[in-house]
């Protein structure tokens, strides 16, 4: 592995079009002010805090701290301008270490709110070997625009599980890019339930090595002129692991759903199981959708699969709905929850999986009553 | 050199080659020049010329891919190639009218003897120009106009205006503009409305000079109502330079007809396919492309429909063999542009020896687009560890009232299928064969009966020493 150099955002090219994971939300569209030179300098920090879901005291071992700025290797290359880009206007990192076989009874609770005009945060997550941590994470506030750069690693046997739920305001633009690198037996479940921001742009990338398993399971609801696009990408370097991506996308009104992606099987990786798909529920006929699932195998002895649907409500479904008594608004509703909670089946843990149902319940019936 | 070829090319059974008895070559090289000379040559009218130097200059300005393998695309030496060949005088109407040695070629081939048996009509070409050319009566008493594309220039100039470069423009990218620039030869077919012309009708592209360039420009046309099958099959020597094909195919289906366009691609290891395929198809019209990559280099075919009519349907079928050294990048692009229209793409790879095979391919459905259907299958085989598959689909979905679905697997050959054919008496080999050719079925039993015979023989002689 080549040593890691951090390389300056104007050193970089505009990355071209070309590239899937640049398709459809260009670096020009994300940038704060579309100035592609300007890199602002009054760039409020996003807070950050810790707590446990059940109220009780942060156990020992977990520590949040401000740290310097530092390069951390991690699947987010050193060119990807995203990156360079957030790395050079964050005024503050913060790192989340969690000790070696730390055991959590209840989930950690991680809070990140953007405020300000723009605001940015850069952390490390770094998950001792032989652990169990359940953690949820909310990311909320007004920000008109928000930086997130998060990169991870997860030692050795540890089982991690997170919940994300994303709930920046309507108008807020996202720019987030995570890179997390999974040791070896490990397990990663990452769930996200993307629901607020007008603009959203995700790149979401993996390494996993032998014996270990991530699971990127994602929901998005998309109201009004939204736009919110994903690019997932898992590395699988060694053999003999498992990834899952699922990616479930209701677009209403005008929104938009993108969702790109590319499973890579390294050369002698054999043994790996790969698989990702892409669902697109489309709830109004100026909704839209794009895919692109993208699998590059090179080793023989593997099993990759991917796959991409886009469709309206089966009229079937509501018919049954209707006739049960619930008006076609409820109906539609009940099935959006649905899809939307069938992405995240194959977690693992009900208590998160209660969580983010209760959050994507109140969304929805926000957005009803609207 | 010999040694050094059959290391490059392989088994390759089509890699005899002749004395070239060219009786025009250009010098190699690309220049305006060379483009007006070939123009020349033909006796083009004005507008035809005047099209040829606008699509050089637009080669030359526009950029090589950043996309695909651009190593292996920058690997073309552009000016080593010979962009203009002639090797007779005239395109033949009888096999005995045709020079001895081409004669020759084709007759090794089979291209007489599948003629007389089942073919509706033959265009064999050699080099940049057709050698013979030839329509049963009955279809030419119907109205069906089958002609190589520089005759279809002289004597059917107004249509050619009309549709040349409608469906591909020179613009659309780098290798449309070169073939725009330096095109010869190719098949022009103008079906009557309401002619079903059952028999397929054929052509075959030969290169046989070293550095040898072929830019072939097809244009068919099906009027309302018709239909047609166009076969076609490809072969090269064996080299150790490289060759360059790349055609232009341009299909226009109006309403309620049906195109059906069958390829077998088996160059030779040293050419470079990088070929551009499309069709149009208006109200109730359906296009399909039977697509098979067995050889070159270097293949990027991505045949496209656009579905432009009401309830026009698209088909495409396409299988890939990579071998040692082989890149096969091929897909299939549909745009949904009316309502109700329909698509279904399979595609199936192999990869093996170390050879890489890509599915790229776009399903667009447009806003207006309606109650449209879309199917996208894409499997994959990897034979062996060295080899490498590739899928790279993009689905853009334009309303609500649409289903579109896309899957893709990359396996390899199931065990539990070796052991019970190999239970049942079948060697390793045999049983190995017996699986890729069942993976090929759904191409295969889309092609006339000879040509999947042929498919199911060369895949056999492919999967000769897979095993061990």
């Amino acid at each position: 592995m080549s040593t890691p150099v951090i390389k300056a955002y104007n050193s970089l090219p505009v990355p071209s079009r070309s590239i899937h994971a640049w398709r459809y939300t260009p670096w020009k569209k994300i940038h704060p002010t579309g100035e592609l030179d300007f890199v602002p300098t009054d760039v409020v920090a996003a807070t950050v805090s810790i707590s446990m879901l059940d109220g009780t005291e942060v156990p020992d071992g977990i520590t949040l701290e401000k740290t310097n700025a530092e390069f951390v290797d991690s699947p987010l290359p050193d060119d990807d301008i995203a990156a360079a880009f957030l790395r050079e206007i964050c005024t503050e990192h913060w790192r989340l270490k969690i000790e070696n076989k730390t055991v959590l009874e209840s989930p950690l609770m991680v809070e990140i709110r953007a405020g300000g005009h723009l605001a940015a945060i850069e952390m490390s997550v770094d998950i001792g070997m032989h652990s169990e941590v359940e953690s949820v994470w909310t990311i909320s506030g007004e920000a008109s625009w928000f930086g997130f750069l998060r990169q991870g690693s997860i030692a050795a046997g540890t089982v991690y599980s997170e919940v994300i739920e994303q709930a920046l305001s309507a108008s807020t633009v996202l720019l987030r890019g995570e890179g997390w690198d999974v040791g070896r037996d490990a397990t990663m479940n990452s769930c996200l339930l993307s629901l607020g921001g007008s603009l959203l742009r995700s790149d979401l990338r993996s390494r996993i090595v032998q014996g270990s398993t991530i699971k990127q399971l994602i929901a998005s609801h998309g109201l009004g002129d939204r736009v919110d696009d994903h690019h997932l990408e898992i590395d699988h370097v060694h053999g003999n692991n498992v990834s899952r991506v699922v990616l479930h996308s209701a677009c209403d009104d005008s929104s938009r759903g993108v969702s790109t992606g590319q499973l890579r099987i390294a050369k002698g990786a054999d043994g790996s199981n790969a698989s990702q798909i892409f669902r697109n529920l489309l709830l109004s006929p100026d909704a839209r959708a794009e895919s692109i699932p993208e699998l590059e195998v090179l080793a023989d002895d593997v099993s990759a699969a991917h796959g991409a649907a886009s469709a309206p409500i089966d009229p079937g479904q509501l018919f049954y709905l209707e006739s049960r008594g619930l008006d076609p608004e409820e109906a539609q509703h009940l099935v959006v929850e649905g899809f939307l909670i069938d992405a995240m089946r194959d977690l693992d843990s009900g208590k998160l999986v209660d969580w983010l149902r209760g959050r994507l319940t109140i969304h929805l019936d926000c957005a009803l009553l609207e | 050199m010999k040694d050094q070829a059959r290391d490059a090319v392989g088994d390759y059974r089509y890699g005899f080659h002749d004395p070239e008895n060219a009786t025009i070559r250009f010098d190699s090289g690309l220049s305006e020049e060379v483009v007006r000379n070939i123009s020349a040559i033909k006796e083009e009218p004005q507008w035809m010329t005047d099209i040829r130097v606008k699509a050089f200059h637009h080669f030359n300005e526009r950029p090589m891919p950043d996309w695909g393998n651009s190593e292996m695309l920058n690997g073309i030496d552009f000016e080593s190639i010979c962009y203009y060949l002639k090797s007779s005088d005239g395109t033949e109407k009888s096999w005995e009218e045709v020079p001895d040695d081409i004669k020759r070629t084709f007759d090794r081939l089979g291209i007489p003897d599948a003629e007389q048996k089942w073919l509706g009509g033959v265009t064999a070409q050699y080099e940049s120009e057709a050698v013979y050319h030839s329509i049963r009566e009955d279809l030419e008493e119907q109205g069906v106009i089958f002609l190589d594309m520089d005759s279809g220039l002289r004597e059917h100039e107004e249509i050619v205006k009309q549709y040349f470069g409608s469906v591909v423009p020179y613009s659309d990218n780098k290798f449309s503009a070169l073939n725009t620039a330096v095109w010869s030869g190719g098949s022009f077919l103008v079906i009557p409305e309401g002619v079903h012309v059952e028999m397929p009708v054929q052509a075959y592209f030969r290169i046989n000079a070293k550095n040898m360039g072929q830019f072939e420009r097809t244009l068919i046309i099906a009027k309302a109502g018709s239909s047609i099958h166009y076969v076609e099959g490809c072969t090269a020597p064996t080299y150790s330079t490289e060759s360059l094909h790349s055609a232009v195919v341009e299909l226009i289906a109006e309403e309620g007809s049906h195109i059906r366009y069958s390829t077998v691609q088996n160059w030779s290891s040293n050419v470079y396919n990088l070929v551009t395929k499309r069709g149009v198809a208006y109200k109730n019209a359906s296009i399909e492309w039977v697509d098979g990559n067995l050889g070159s280099k270097l293949t990027m075919k991505y045949p496209a429909v656009i579905l432009k009519g009401e309830g026009a349907h698209a088909e495409v079928i396409s299988v890939a063999y990579a071998g040692e050294g082989q890149h096969q990048d091929a897909g299939s692009k549909v745009h949904h542009l009316a309502p109700r229209t329909t698509s279904r793409i399979l595609s199936k790879s192999i990869s093996k020896n170390g050879g890489r095979s890509s599915y790229r391919g776009m399903v667009q459905v447009s806003p207006k687009a309606h109650d449209c259907k879309v199917s996208v299958v894409c499997d994959a085989l990897l034979l062996d560890e060295d080899s490498r598959s590739d899928t790279y689909p993009t689905m853009e979905v334009g309303n609500n009232s649409c289903g579109v679905e896309h899957e893709a697997s990359v396996s390899k050959v199931s065990g539990d299928q070796l052991f019970y054919l190999m239970s049942r008496g079948h060697t390793e080999e045999e049983a190995m064969g017996m699986i890729v050719n069942g993976f090929f079925e759904p191409f295969t039993r889309e092609l006339p009966m000879e040509y999947a015979v042929e498919l199911n023989r060369l895949l056999e002689m492919e999967m000769e020493g897979s095993i061990g």
